[in-house]
This record gives C-alpha cells, sequence and structure tokens, in this order.
C-alpha cells in the first residue's frame, strides 16, 4: 500500500491539487485505518478513489470559502480539467471533454490503471466505464482534429452507466 | 489518429512521473494512530519455513505483526504491505524492531539506504542486498527478489526463506565488547541465511551478514563449498551458495543438507574468525 505513496501523490498533482503531499498523507492515513477495506491484490483503485474524494472535498472547501468572501463559485462535483502545463492543443481538448470522460482518459494513460481497475476506482462496472472510455476517445480526437467541443452526442450510443 | 495513438500522445503529455518515493516519518505517524480494528484479530501466520531464519526473535516470526505503542496494542501491522515498498519505507517500518519489542526498535538513517550488492543465481535471476545504517547504530538489510518483491514478505515462486527484513540493533558495532544486548557476533560472524527450495534438484542460500573481528576481514569463506566472496563496506559479504543434499543411497528419505562453515580471511590469507557450522535450514 505504501509502494503507493508517489502514485497518489503524482495522481493529486496531475489533478491540481493544491497540496498534493497532504493529499498522499491522509489518503494514506485512511488506508491504515481502514486497512480491511483495502483490496490486497492491488489497492490502486481504491488508493485512487480515496484521494479523489479528498481532492473533490477539499475543492468543496475552498469554493465554500471563496463564497464566504463575496465570490461566487459553484462547489465541484467532479474534478476539473488538469491543472498542469500540457501542450496548448491536448489542454485544450482535454478541457472540452466532460469530467467523467477526462478522468476515465487519464486513469488509463496517465495513472496505468487497466480499465478494469480504473472501473473499480470509479465504482462503476468494466463495461460502463469501456464504453465511457470509448465515448472519451472519440471525443478527444474530434476535438484535436477540429479545434472544437463535440457536442453533438450520438443519440444511439447506449448508456451502460450507473446511477 | 488511432485511439491507440491517441492515448500514446496523452501518455507523452503526462504532466507529473510518478517518483518512488519513501517517507519514513509520515509511516511512523500513520502507524503510531489506530489501525483498523476489524484486522485486530484476524492475521495469518506465515509459514513455518519462513520463520526458522528469525533467529533473532524466538519465534516472533509471523506475518501479522501486532504494532505496539508504549506497551498498548494500537493495531496490526500485515508484513505483505511491504512487499513492494521503497528501501526507505521498507527499513523506515523497522519491522523486525516491531517483532522484537522496544529494545529492538531502530530508526533507519535514510541516506544511508542503499544498494550494496547484486547476487546472480544460476537458472532463477538476481537478487539485490539493501543496506543501510540506523541511529542506533543498529544494520539494516533486506534482499529483493528477482520480481522486485522484497524477500519474506510475500510468497514467490522460488521459495526464499530468507529472515524478515528490516533492522537490528549490534552494539557489538560500537564496542566489540559489548554483546550482551542484542544479537552480538558470534564466532566473529552475524548473518541471515535465505534459502531457495526451487528448482530442484538444485537449490541456492544466499547468506549475507556481516563480519567483524580484531584484523581486517576482506574475505569470507565457506568451508562446505569452498566459495570465497569479497568483504566489502568493511565488514559486509554476501555470498551464492549451491545445496548439495547428501541422500544415502541405501535409505533415500534420510537426506541432509551441508552445514554453512564460514570463515574471514585477512589480507594474507590467515583466518581470522571462524563461525560455528550452521544446519542453514
Amino acid at each position: 500500500m505504501f509502494a503507493h505513496l508517489g502514485l497518489i501523490t503524482a495522481y493529486a498533482r496531475r489533478r491540481g491539487a493544491r497540496d498534493p503531499d497532504a493529499i498522499a498523507a491522509e489518503t494514506m492515513t485512511i488506508a491504515w485505518r481502514r486497512l480491511a477495506d483495502v483490496p490486497r491484490d492491488d489497492a490502486r483503485p481504491w488508493l485512487i478513489a480515496t484521494a479523489r474524494n479528498l481532492l473533490l472535498a477539499d475543492r468543496r472547501r475552498h469554493a465554500a470559502a471563496q463564497e464566504l468572501n463575496g465570490l461566487e463559485l459553484a462547489a465541484p462535483e467532479e474534478l476539473e480539467s488538469p491543472a498542469v502545463a500540457l501542450d496548448p492543443a491536448l489542454e485544450h481538448a482535454l478541457a472540452a471533454l466532460s469530467d467523467q470522460d477526462r478522468e476515465a482518459l487519464l486513469l488509463i494513460a496517465w495513472e496505468d490503471l487497466t480499465p478494469a481497475l480504473a472501473a473499480a476506482s470509479l465504482d462503476i462496472s468494466p463495461g460502463a466505464f469501456r464504453v465511457r472510455l470509448h465515448r472519451a476517445r472519440r471525443r478527444l480526437l474530434f476535438e484535436l482534429e477540429h479545434g472544437r467541443r463535440f457536442d453533438a452526442l450520438d443519440p444511439c450510443e447506449p448508456s451502460m452507466e450507473r446511477g | 489518429m488511432t485511439p491507440d495513438r491517441l492515448l500514446d500522445r496523452i501518455r507523452v503529455a503526462n504532466p507529473v512521473p510518478v517518483v518512488e518515493t519513501g517517507d519514513a516519518d509520515l509511516w511512523a505517524r500513520i502507524v503510531a494512530s489506530p489501525g483498523d480494528p476489524r484486522l485486530l484479530a484476524g492475521e495469518a501466520r506465515r509459514p513455518a519455513r519462513r520463520r526458522r531464519w528469525l533467529r533473532i526473535g524466538s519465534g516472533l516470526a509471523a506475518a501479522a505483526l501486532v504494532v505496539g505503542t508504549a506497551g498498548a496494542t494500537v493495531g496490526v501491522l500485515n508484513i505483505g504491505l511491504f512487499s513492494h515498498a521503497s528501501p526507505r519505507t521498507l527499513f523506515g517500518a523497522d519491522l523486525q524492531g516491531q517483532m522484537g519489542g522496544a529494545r529492538w526498535r531502530q530508526n533507519v538513517v535514510a541516506g544511508s539506504v542503499h544498494r550494496a550488492e547484486t547476487l546472480t543465481v544460476p537458472g532463477v535471476g538476481k537478487y539485490q542486498l539493501w543496506i543501510a545504517n540506523s541511529i542506533q547504530h543498529g544494520d539494516c538489510e533486506a534482499i529483493r527478489l528477482p520480481d522486485g518483491a522484497w524477500a519474506a514478505t510475500s510468497d514467490d515462486k522460488y521459495g526464499f526463506s530468507g529472515p524478515v527484513p528490516g533492522c537490528l540493533p549490534w552494539p557489538c558495532k560500537g564496542a566489540m565488547s559489548n554483546c550482551a544486548m542484542g544479537p552480538g557476533l558470534v564466532g566473529g560472524f552475524f548473518y541471515s541465511i535465505g534459502v531457495l527450495f526451487v528448482p530442484r534438484p538444485d537449490e541456492w542460500r544466499i547468506v549475507y551478514g556481516i563480519t567483524a573481528s580484531r584484523g581486517r576481514a576482506v574475505a569470507v569463506r565457506d568451508l562446505s563449498t569452498g566459495r570465497t566472496t569479497p568483504v566489502f563496506e568493511g565488514h559486509y559479504f554476501a555470498m551464492v551458495l549451491p545445496i548439495k543434499k547428501y541422500v544415502s543411497p541405501t535409505a533415500p528419505h534420510s537426506g541432509y543438507y551441508p552445514f554453512v562453515r564460514l570463515e574471514a580471511l585477512d589480507a594474507a590469507g590467515a583466518v581470522i574468525a571462524k563461525a560455528p557450522p550452521d544446519p542453514g535450514m
């Protein structure tokens, strides 16, 4: 479990955490306290899901604090686009994706999870994840090639996502 | 652009590569807090053959480690959690110290953690010896298996039966006459033996540790096999020894393994330390 400290720190940093080390440390602390829940074969999905929840909670707290200071910001329900420097075209294309689609792509590309592990991390079925990943790839490809948002959803695409 | 090339493009653009990191202080703080109470009673013990070589702990070798702080049980630590930990994390966890009680506890000097030797076992792979010092002047040793896991933290296909990795107090290091408090030298040696039970019929031992005597040892020799290895970093040695099991033609099930018989040699080839014969199994 502790072997993944670097992975979780990197995950938090890629997702724009204000204090990635703190997110990673808190993730490991929670894992220690809930060790019976941490999968023994591969802890990464569990740890990433925990880190994601911590990131979201941190952003909600931050947004609430901004609101108290007179700034009206919506509390995020999903992670925002990466707050790190990328090549402009890719950054634009990733930013154009929905939060869910972007997270699906990045779990595979950056966190190096298999689709099954990424699905576990998002608490959705592997089938639903593959649908989401496929959709995300197509949309990102479109964005990269056309430089604009792919708003026209395919009405025939089945939705297998839970919730 | 095909989808796979698309993913490759994202991978290449990864702005934050993963850096293997170990944070002994963080680990110490976390395990000092209460662990999962659901695990307090339910861990399985390691196979007996792995316990044999925890010679320092008199039966304390178990996969479930009760983490005690000031005499209070606060949680259970599964050695398997460290099977792929970074070397600093591994030594920082002080697995040996947690098994041996308060007087065994050691705090690793993070900057001293390094790979000291790589040993090749024919037909099996390369085993790494990692060592470090502790601020209590103890020594930390761990064997990394060919698949990257730490020996004795998880089962591996070659059945390595080495000791649980970690740090041990060694008062003899600072004062040769004071060996009463810890696992002192015996015959000028303090060493561990790990056995690779497969592939059969050829089995192997990895013997590693420390030799110290009044003279300056430059080599260690095993009299049973005739193999010699140089001493490095002042007093460490590590060697791979083949095990030729003796089997009586008239009683094929009564075979036995040769003892490990170590002696240290100085630059002139003189024997300056000699360990008692060790059955090594």
